[in-house]
Order: structure tokens, then C-alpha cells, then sequence
């Protein structure tokens, strides 16, 4: 198999799981872009 | 090595830039009434700024060449500490501990990690040895930085013999700013050089994939570019193990130790007890502002480090191309270091292109702009760890007094003095050492602190007993494992080899590139765990 010219899965899975982050950072930051500003109480 | 940068050009960017940071400067200082704003800023920073401020503080010269070099020497595997980088400095960072620390450091009136530490375990121990190690270890790696962002500013301009007054004068813009604008003018100086950065690292990759023809060809060519048969392995600056650039070494050996256990572990890991990080979330406005900061955050960080990762690598099949030669073996052979393969590169290849000294020019200001913003917020935290932590236990103990240190003066004392010692370890520091003093920092202080700033979040009733044997045992294991097991960091204090006679106690092992992190860190968390339980025991008796 090759990912734009590489073979090894350990550094195709590196270049993947970089995109994935930013994809999640993207998804999070939406999903809660509309939550409450109030101050949550921590113990 | 290549000629000079085109002055004209860099002289005119270099200076708009100046005059733009100075300004910055100046609204940092008209907008800082009490030394609260110093510390802290004014408690509504934005969600840009922050995330522009924390990428460009924690992505320094050291992650765009320290870290770009290492990655021309070991290949592509450094690609999993863009993931790292991505995945626990900053998704972990902001979700696990940045909300957290941003309510308790808040209601506690925390205003620095120091602070933050000692509040929660009502602990002035905790305090001053956190700051303490801010003072002792910090300036190294603002050293380390500094050194890293002159060298190649001097190499690539030509102008090495001034490479004095560009020390001193980067020194002074950084101080001027950082001592009158204080925490205001960091955070906003670090977003503007953290977009040209941006700009200056996508230009980057863009052009080398042209260059090579494309993504596909040009990772083909560094694919293609490995030959076991044709390579001795320590005329590539690596170790038993090594598999290529576009692969990871196999797992166990030295190489892989190196690779894995220094550069991904040790920095990946110890990105989550930055003292100079943690004042970000600390000083954001609400926990939807940091969770708005994960977008551009995130792609900054990806461009930043995963650019400067994939064109270390790919430097390679530059120079064999064009001399013969690895990029280590070319670097080596014109009496450089690994830090210099990524500006040498982006010399040599813009002299080609259209542009081409604005673009080496634009590199240049990426450069000087990636090592001030890390140098400023460090400076910053030395300060504060100075004059107003260690100071404020030493007055209220002297003068039985209560509260915290209130004098801004004092905190700008302090950046002023270590700015100048920090300036005099760049003369003593040896070469190459921009990557390792990073992970030497970063490393103690996660083996030191991430159990106790764990706990001190996720606990109802934080254990002040557990979190000393948890940061007695974390500092101690790591100094031993830094002086006495690995060959790498040995060489910053030599104890072993004026004991034994060896540089470390297992030479020549696998385990003498093992990163003391790796042992002290779990060695942390279990006196933690002990603790803990053993306390939990005494209350149920």
C-alpha cells in the first residue's frame, strides 16, 4: 500500500493521525461553540 | 555554504517587524495597571490570541530547526511528535487540563503555575521549588532557544562575525517588551509572530514539494533514496536499528531508544507541564473561548511542526542529489551541526526560485520570530517565578505578612538579570544542543510536576503529602538517570564519568539511550499512588 508515496504504515498512521486531531480539534470547537459562559464549580 | 541572504530585503522586513513588536510593547505597557495584568493580562484574552499564543510559545526555533534537523537525520518517524504535539499538547492540554485549571486557578486567585501549585496543596514548599526549578532549569532551554534562533539568523545572513550584536540585540527587543509590556504584550507579540510563521512554513513545504514534483514523487524519492548496503550508519549521524527516512526503526534498538523515548516521549509528554503554558488557559476569558482556540490551534501546529518534520526528511534527497551526500553527512562536512541542515537547505534551495530572497528573507523573520515568541513568554515565567513567587514567600515569612507580591518592578528586576545570564549560557552552551536542552526541560519538569498538577485538578481533597514524595521522586529519579544512564544528557554535568570513569553507568547499551523521563515519570506517579493509598489506610483504620 502506499500513502502518497510511503510504504510504512507507523509513518502513514503518524501523517493520519495528525489530520484526525485537527479534525477533532474542528469538531469540538463547533459542538461547542454554543455552550453556557457560566463558571462550573470544581471541588 | 551558500552566500548570504540579500540584506536589503531582510533589513527592510526586519525592521517593519521591530517596529511592530515595539508597538505591541506599547500596548502591553499603557494596557498594565497592577501587576495582576502583568501576570495574568486583563482575564478576557480572546480565543485567537490564545491559540496563536500558545502554538508560537510552544513551538520554538527548537521545533522548526532543532527538531527539523533531528528529523533529516531519523527520518520521518519524528512525524509521530507532530501527532503528540497535536494529540497531548493540545487536545489533552486544553480538554484534560486547560478548563480545569483555568476555574481552580481562578477561584483560588492563582497567577502562575507556582501559584496555582501552592494554593491548591496550601503548600509553600511547592511553591518556591516549582519556582525554583522555573529559575534553575528554564534558562537553559531560553538559552538553548535564543542560541539556536542567532546561529542560523548569522549563518544564513552572512553576517557571523556580528553574530554578538545580533545576540545582544534580539536580548534587548525581547526584554524591552517582555519588562515593560509584560504578559499583555507577550501573548499579542506571540500572535503576530506566530502568522508569520504560518506564512513562512506553508511557503516552505509548498516549494519543496514542487521542487521534487510533487508530494507523491517527492516522498518517492525519499523513499527510494535508502540503501542499507550503501550506508555506513554513523557517517549518518544514527544508530543500529535505522531503517531510512520514510521509516521507523526497529523496535528495541538504539536508534528506536533515541528516536522514541528523547525526542517523542520525552517532549510530547512534557509539553503538559509548561509553566509558561499553563498561564494561557489561566488567562482566558472562559472555557469556550479555549475550546474555540482548538481550531486554529490545531492548524497551526500542524502546519508549523508537520512542515518543518516532512522538509527535514526530505532535505536529504536534496543534497544527494545535488553534492553526494546526506543531509548530515553535508552539514557535518562544512563544520556545521544538525541545526543548521534546515536553514542551509532553505538557503540553497530559494536561491532558485522566483522571489527567492523574499521568501529566504521571510524564512529568516519566521526564524527570529519562532525563537523571541518562546524566549518572551519564558522570560516572562522567569520573572514571575522570581519576583513575585519566591519573593512573596520570602516577605510574608520575613515580615509575617500575608497575600502576594504586588510589585510589577520586581518581576521586570528579575526578567532583566536572567535575560542577561541567559545571554552568557548561549557563549557557554556547546552546538547542537537546541533539541536536547529541550527535552532535558521539558523532561523534568513532567517527571517533577505532571502527577501533582494531575492530581491537584481531578482530586477533591488534593494530598499535600503525596504530591512532595510524587515531586521529590520524580526530580531526584530524573536528575539520577540524566547524570548517570543516558550517554545523551550526561554530557551537561559529567558526575559519572568523574566517579567511574565512564560517561554512564551502561555504555554502549540500549539503555544508555533511554530518556530519564521514561523511568522517573512512572517512578512519580507510583510514590504518588503509595501515598495515597497508604493515607487512605490510616483514615479507614
Amino acid at each position: 500500500m502506499s500513502f502518497f508515496g510511503l510504504t510504512d504504515p507507523w509513518i502513514i498512521a503518524a501523517y493520519v493521525g495528525c489530520i484526525l486531531c485537527v479534525v477533532f480539534c474542528i469538531w469540538y470547537s463547533l459542538k461547542t461553540r454554543n455552550d453556557p459562559e457560566e463558571e462550573e464549580e470544581d471541588d | 555554504m551558500t552566500e548570504g541572504v540579500d540584506l536589503t530585503i531582510f533589513i527592510a522586513m526586519t525592521a517593519v517587524f521591530i517596529v511592530i513588536t515595539l508597538l505591541l510593547g506599547w500596548y502591553g505597557y499603557k494596557n498594565t495597571a497592577n501587576n495582576q495584568e502583568f501576570l495574568l493580562g486583563r482575564n478576557k484574552t480572546g480565543p485567537v490570541i490564545i491559540a496563536l499564543s500558545y502554538g508560537a510559545t510552544f513551538l520554538s526555533a527548537s521545533a522548526v530547526i532543532g527538531f527539523g534537523g533531528q528529523s533529516a537525520v531519523h527520518g520521518m518517524t519524528l512525524l509521530w511528535l507532530c501527532f503528540l504535539n497535536l494529540f497531548l499538547g493540545l487536545i489533552v492540554a486544553f480538554l484534560v487540563f486547560g478548563g480545569r485549571t483555568r476555574r481552580i486557578g481562578r477561584r483560588l486567585g492563582a497567577s502562575t503555575f507556582a501559584d496555582f501549585l501552592g494554593k491548591v496543596y496550601k503548600s509553600k514548599g511547592i511553591r518556591v521549588f516549582t519556582a525554583a526549578l522555573i529559575l534553575v532549569m528554564m534558562p537553559i532551554y531560553a538559552a538553548a532557544v535564543l542560541k539556536g534562533g542567532v546561529n542560523s539568523l548569522a549563518v544564513i545572513t552572512g553576517l557571523t562575525e556580528y553574530y554578538n550584536y545580533i545576540l545582544i540585540g534580539l536580548s534587548l527587543i525581547v526584554a524591552v517588551y517582555v519588562v515593560y509590556g509584560g504578559i499583555i504584550a507577550v501573548m499579542y507579540n506571540d500572535a503576530f509572530q506566530a502568522a508569520i510563521m504560518f506564512i513562512g512554513m506553508a511557503v516552505i513545504l509548498i516549494v519543496t514539494y514542487c521542487y521534487f514534483g510533487g508530494v507523491t514523487a517527492g516522498n518517492s524519492a525519499l523513499e527510494n533514496l535508502w540503501d542499507a548496503s550503501a550506508f555506513d550508519l554513523k557517517s549518518l549521524g544514527v544508530a543500529e536499528g535505522f531503517n531510512g527516512w520514510t521509516s521507523v526503526a526497529d523496535f528495541g534498538t538504539k536508534e528506536w531508544m533515541t528516536v522514541v523515548t528523547t525526542f517523542l516521549m520525552g517532549v510530547g509528554i512534557g509539553a503538559l507541564t509548561q509553566p509558561q503554558l499553563v498561564v494561557r488557559y489561566m488567562s482566558a476569558k472562559s472555557d469556550r473561548d479555549l475550546n474555540k482556540s482548538l481550531i486554529i490551534g490545531s492548524i497551526f501546529m500542524l502546519v508549523i511542526v508537520g512542515s518543518a518534520y516532512t522538509v527535514g526528511s526530505l532535505t536529504n534527497v536534496y543534497f544527494i542529489d545535488n553534492y553526494g551526500l546526506t543531509s548530515y553527512q553535508y552539514i557535518t562536512s562544512i563544520g556545521l551541526g544538525t541545526d543548521f541542515i534546515i536553514p542551509e537547505y532553505i538557503l540553497e534551495i530559494f536561491k532558485s526560485v522566483t522571489f527567492g530572497d523574499l521568501f529566504i528573507s521571510l524564512f529568516l523573520l519566521s526564524l527570529i520570530c519562532a525563537s523571541i515568541s518562546t524566549i518572551s513568554a519564558l522570560m516572562h515565567t522567569i520573572g514571575v517565578a522570581g519576583g513575585y513567587d519566591l519573593y512573596s514567600v520570602y516577605r510574608n515569612r520575613k515580615y509575617k505578612a500575608k497575600g502576594d507580591s504586588q510589585s510589577i518592578n520586581l518581576n521586570r528586576l528579575f526578567i532583566v538579570v536572567f535575560m542577561i545570564l541567559v545571554v552568557v549560557y548561549c557563549y557557554l552552551m556547546p552546538k547542537d544542543i537546541i533539541a536536547k536542552a529541550t527535552s532535558v526541560f521539558m523532561g523534568i519538569t513532567a517527571a517533577a510536576l505532571l502527577p501533582a498538577y494531575f492530581h491537584s485538578l481531578y482530586s477533591k481533597k488534593p494530598s499535600r503529602v503525596a504530591a512532595i514524595a510524587s515531586i521529590a521522586v520524580g526530580s531526584i529519579s530524573y536528575l539520577f538517570c540524566a547524570l548517570f544512564i543516558n550517554a545523551g544528557t550526561c554530557v551537561f554535568l559529567p558526575i559519572c564519568q568523574a566517579i567511574t570513569g565512564s560517561n554512564v553507568l551502561f555504555p554502549g547499551t540500549a539503555i544508555a539511550a533511554l530518556d530519564p523521563l521514561i523511568i522517573a515519570l512512572p517512578l512519580s506517579i507510583i510514590a504518588m499512588i503509595i501515598v495515597l493509598l497508604c493515607k487512605r489506610n490510616d483514615n479507614e483504620m
